[in-house]
């Protein structure tokens, strides 16, 4: 069908109809070239851990690979594959707190992270877009997971509504309702960034 | 992918949403198709483990602690053979009547001469209204209702019965005396009238002497006559 066409010109739904009729490994790669970058940006906001983020887009594009045949042809493309995705970093989540829940020693790194030390940030280097990225992302992560979801899909991934419906498999009244609610504790953790 | 548009709602977030859309984007690393192509043809499709469903200490306690204290209550509270109040041991229930009342109600009838038998029977409903009242120790205990029935033929009226009225006498051998209201208040009682030997010597006796006596003195007035 495509064949005659460049792939690259290809949507990414006639990319995978591609990958799944065909078999063409080509379609396959540039689906992935296409999504790795924003799924690890998604997964990375999520989860706040680089080297997890990279396993978890990893198994995402396998599990693409291996259940390209689940895909239906009715849902965009992009929200099946930020699903898996956001699956996958829950699953992530929920193991590494019931590790938390059973270690002894990890308690101390993890509050290490959680805690913001303001008494070493002078008030040029507050202004800092660096530091203050850093302040933003330890934020999130301490958003609840319901809520940093859709905020970083909507806030940082820039979906609409009705995607993230779609991926979160929620109406899209509860989606608003969460985002407010993240973006709401979001800021009140931030509120001495805001509040200046 | 949509178009981040702020719309009135976020306007109060517009600072924090800046921000949030200013972050550096994390890319993957360069390696990252390499490894996954490996993986790919190495057949190395291991992914990360799902997480096993966790075994809450708060699930598994709380329903016990409930089930436990249930049972600790059963023990405690439930009665012994020593509390245990037999149903045939207990007073029976008793429905008391404000016949302080009544017995106002009734002394005026009684000088009416009954004359006002429905304003009384109006009373008497007013006052079963108020069974609540207190009970005084010279309040009388009667049932409400009468369980048997009484025959008219062999009833009498109390109140006629004592003032010596009573005009309806049957032929038996006693009288089944009830209430003076046309209402009976209780079942009644049967007076039997059973001839006493003793009384009826002792009678007998005496209507002989005062006949002797009267044939002395008409014996004495023969022999006072001739005189005069």
């Amino acid at each position: 069908m495509a064949l005659n066409r460049n792939l690259t010109d290809l949507t990414d739904e006639e990319l995978i109809k591609e990958f799944q009729v065909s078999n063409t490994l080509d379609a396959y790669e540039i689906l992935v070239k296409r999504y790795k970058d924003p799924l690890m940006n998604f997964v990375f906001r999520f989860v706040g851990d680089r080297d997890a983020c990279t396993d978890i887009v990893q198994d995402t594009m396998i599990k693409f690979y291996l259940n390209k045949d689940s895909y239906r042809e009715f849902a965009k493309f992009s929200t099946w594959i930020y699903t898996i995705a956001g699956n996958l970093a829950k699953n992530e989540l929920k193991r590494r707190k019931r590790r938390n829940l059973f270690s002894i020693d990890n308690s101390d790194d993890e509050r290490s992270i959680q805690i913001e030390d303001k008494s070493f940030l002078a008030p040029d280097r507050s202004a800092d877009s660096e530091i203050k990225n850093e302040m933003i992302q330890r934020a999130l992560l301490r958003v609840k997971p319901v809520y940093r979801e859709v905020v970083i899909l909507r806030d940082i991934q820039g979906l609409s509504y009705e995607e993230i419906a779609e991926i979160t498999k929620l109406s899209i009244g509860t989606v608003k309702s969460r985002i407010n609610r993240g973006r709401t504790q979001l800021q009140k953790l931030l509120k001495h960034i805001y509040n200046e | 992918m949509g178009i981040n548009i702020y719309n009135d709602e976020e306007k109060q977030f517009s600072k924090l949403l800046n921000d949030l859309k200013e972050l550096p984007r994390v890319n993957a690393p360069d390696n990252f198709e390499f490894q996954l192509i490996t993986r790919i043809q190495n057949k190395n499709f291991e992914t990360l483990p799902e997480p096993r469903e966790q075994f809450n200490l708060i699930k598994f306690f709380a329903p016990s602690a409930v089930v436990v204290t249930v049972i600790i209550l059963l023990f405690v509270f439930l009665p012994g053979n020593e509390q245990y109040d037999n149903p045939l041991m207990a007073d029976p229930p008793q429905i008391v009547a404000h016949s302080d009342h009544e017995n106002v109600i009734t002394d005026q009838n009684i000088n009416n001469d009954r004359t006002n038998k429905q304003s009384f029977n109006a009373a008497r409903q007013n006052s079963s209204s108020s069974l609540n009242a207190a009970v005084n120790p010279n309040d009388a205990v009667v049932k409400p209702s009468s369980k048997y029935p009484i025959f008219n033929n062999r009833s009498v009226a109390l109140d006629d019965y004592i003032s010596g009225e009573n005009k309806r006498r049957n032929n038996l051998q006693g009288n089944v005396v009830k209430g003076g209201e046309d209402v009976p208040e209780f079942d009644g009682f049967f007076i039997r009238e059973e001839a006493d030997k003793n009384t009826i010597e002792r009678y007998r006796a005496l209507l002989d002497s005062v006949k002797r006596a009267q044939a002395k003195q008409d014996s004495l007035k023969g022999l006072k006559e001739p005189n005069n």
